[in-house]
């Protein structure tokens, strides 16, 4: 099981995370010789309540990255049946502490602005697992979301590779 | 049953907003009640590309995948193959366009 340890901050519990193109995308753009994007860094919070994750709009701006979807999300606002809709973008992410950087398996994230200045988060991370949650201590993320051989053993953040 | 089909116009507190898949989006809405009436098409997901169904796959990924590798850097639409899909919860307020 892998782990996360970090302090809470103002805005929860807030992870370093590097956002990038796909594996295939960067397979493609070398494949023409076209230069791949670097992963842009961010700060995200780690939200049990949410069952998809979002980033600012610039970082696919960045990244040169095109929505492969789009789909319809509720929220706290939302009510009477209404949703948003939201354009969808394949993505790698990885988490980073200390230096180190914990790869995570390619997935699907959104677009949206929803940050307010100051907050110094940038997007959300959903958790949708059944994994336990202690935040007073550290935190246990959900295997489906991060590989096993990543472990984060103490705090604030880092991370133990096994050998 | 209750079939839910992914129209693009009209749904949404933010709908009519700018997309690049509009033609893809508009084709899957044509296509879809023939993707449904496929039993094995169930769960699976379609690609789209302009006005041509380009595929069915097990897993998004593959889908993705197959788009990469058919449409390089051109638009591609990966959508799940479904008679009802619950918008996930989302759990921030998201600015409506005006």
């Amino acid at each position: 099981m892998p782990y996360l340890s970090g302090s809470l901050e103002a805005a929860g519990a807030v992870v370093d995370i590097l956002i990038g193109v796909s594996q295939a995308k960067a397979t493609l753009l070398k494949k023409h010789a076209f230069p791949v994007p670097s992963p842009i860094h961010t700060r995200a919070l780690l939200d049990t309540g949410s069952f998809l994750s979002g980033f600012h709009p610039r970082v696919f701006q960045d990244l040169d990255l095109s929505a492969f979807d789009e789909i319809e999300i509720t929220t706290p606002s939302t009510t009477g049946g209404g949703t948003f809709r939201v354009e969808r973008y394949w993505v790698s992410l990885s988490l980073v502490a200390e230096g180190r950087v914990c790869p995570m398996p390619d997935c699907s994230v959104f677009a949206t602005d929803s940050w307010r200045p100051g907050d110094g988060v940038e997007a959300l991370i959903e958790w949708t697992s059944s994994a336990s949650v202690t935040f007073n201590s550290w935190v246990r993320i959900a295997d489906s979301l991060w590989p096993s051989e990543c472990r984060w053993t103490t705090s604030p953040a880092s991370i133990t590779m096994p050998a | 049953m209750t079939f839910a089909l992914d129209n693009h116009a009209g749904v949404g507190q933010n709908a009519g907003m700018s997309t690049t898949l509009k033609t893809e989006l508009e084709t899957f809405r044509r296509e879809f009640p023939n993707l449904l009436a496929e039993p094995a098409n169930h769960e699976k997901f379609v690609l789209i590309h302009g006005e041509t169904v380009a595929g069915i796959y097990p897993d998004l990924k593959s889908g993705l995948e197959a788009g990469l590798e058919k449409f390089e850097f051109a638009p591609y639409l990966v959508k799940r193959i479904t008679a009802y899909e619950k918008p996930p919860y989302f759990s921030r307020n998201l600015r409506c366009p005006t």
